[in-house]
């Protein structure tokens, strides 16, 4: 397995923290509570929503809650499968880095 | 056992003063107090808003906070005067000075309950000034979201699924976007022209008339390349019987309200 072979949607540090907010949960979570649990700016988030949302890798919800505003984001089958892909080839990257030191 | 006609016969209760009025006389008396109280409080509420109003057209805004604090210092001072008159009357009868009488009573309930509402409702606590802050505040938070998005692709965007939504989980009263030929020019769909907004309340009554003005505010020419700079408007209803509020920020931080909506 080669670097360049590394979904790129996931090498950027805030898409990673992204997917791996919305797979570890099994709920869709809203704008409001990522932007909290990242720090991120809404800017920023928004952003990077939209290319994970391109990739196919989160599914994403505008909706009314009664009168207010609500974006949510939840992860979709395969953004799951594009993490575990993902973080067992840092896995074996890391174990080559290993063997090679 | 000598016979003792104390025992048999209650003392005789000690007369009642000739200043003591009748059942009646004391509601009457707590009416004309709370009557009192009420016309004071309206009168001091209208002079002091009267005052803030011309003072802010003729120098400078005073801000809401200290027009609430004013009227509370006029509530206070009127639940003052009603107590001094409450005690006087007692005083004149004999009776302790300060007590909760039912005028105190009645004159304090109402205003507290009032309070309590509009705690509840706080919209109800924001005139239209506040209201434009709503405005200012989407707008300041799109043009933080396209300076992002410009530092990231090298240009604006017009299409507002590429953005943040200035009024995410709040009830947006302003619609907020693009003008409709700027954005078909950059070829962004109409729907993503604007946020969407579902307010029964402030938004839907004037849903043609604000895209009407989406649809109006620039010809195709007048628009701004998204490489060089943007031109965003928040439109929105803040007082019945009034014009639209109209506010515009561009990408050089510019903010102007082109139309008071009160």
């Amino acid at each position: 397995m080669k670097p360049g072979e590394l979904s790129l949607l996931l090498s950027d540090r805030v898409r990673l923290a992204i997917m791996a907010a919305l797979a570890a949960s099994d709920e869709p979570l809203d704008f409001n509570s990522l932007l909290e649990s990242l720090a991120l700016s809404k800017g920023n988030l928004s952003s990077h929503a939209l290319k994970l949302e391109e990739g196919g890798l989160i599914e994403v919800k505008k909706e009314f809650v009664g009168k207010k505003t609500r974006t949510t984001y939840q992860c979709t089958s395969k953004g799951r499968q594009e993490m575990r892909s993902y973080l067992a080839q840092v896995e074996s990257l890391l174990k080559l880095a290993e063997r090679r030191t | 056992m000598p016979y003792d006609d104390k025992d048999e016969i209650p003392p005789t209760p000690p007369p009642l003063p000739a200043s003591h009025p009748t059942q009646r006389a004391r509601v009457l008396e707590s009416a004309k107090f709370v009557g009192l109280f009420y016309l004071e409080s309206i009168a001091g509420a209208v002079a002091l808003l009267a005052a803030a109003s011309v003072v802010s057209n003729a120098l400078t805004p005073v801000p809401e906070p200290l027009q609430i604090a004013l009227l509370v210092v006029v509530y206070v001072a009127c639940l003052r005067r009603l107590w001094q008159r409450v005690a006087s009357a007692r005083k004149s009868r004999g009776q302790p000075r300060w007590s909760a009488t039912i005028a105190f009573w009645v004159a304090l309930t109402f205003p507290v309950a009032g309070l309590g509402y509009l705690l509840m409702e706080p919209g109800k606590l924001r005139g239209p000034q506040a209201r434009q802050r709503e405005a200012k505040a989407a707008l300041g938070e799109l043009l933080r979201a396209e300076r992002e998005f410009f530092r990231d692709n090298g240009r604006y965007t017009l299409n507002t699924r590429e953005l943040p939504n200035p009024g995410e989980g709040k009830v947006p009263r302003y619609v907020v976007g693009f003008p409709t030929a700027c954005t078909v020019k950059a070829g962004v769909a109409q729907d993503k022209a604007q946020f969407i907004v579902d307010d029964p309340t402030f938004v839907q009554p004037h849903r043609l008339e604000i895209e009407a003005f989406f649809l109006n505010v620039h010809k195709a020419d007048d628009c701004l390349d998204p490489k060089e700079g943007f031109e965003a408007y928040a439109v929105g209803s803040i007082q019945e019987n009034a014009p639209l509020d109209i506010w515009r920020v561009d990408h050089k931080r510019t903010y102007s309200n082109l139309q008071q909506g009160w």
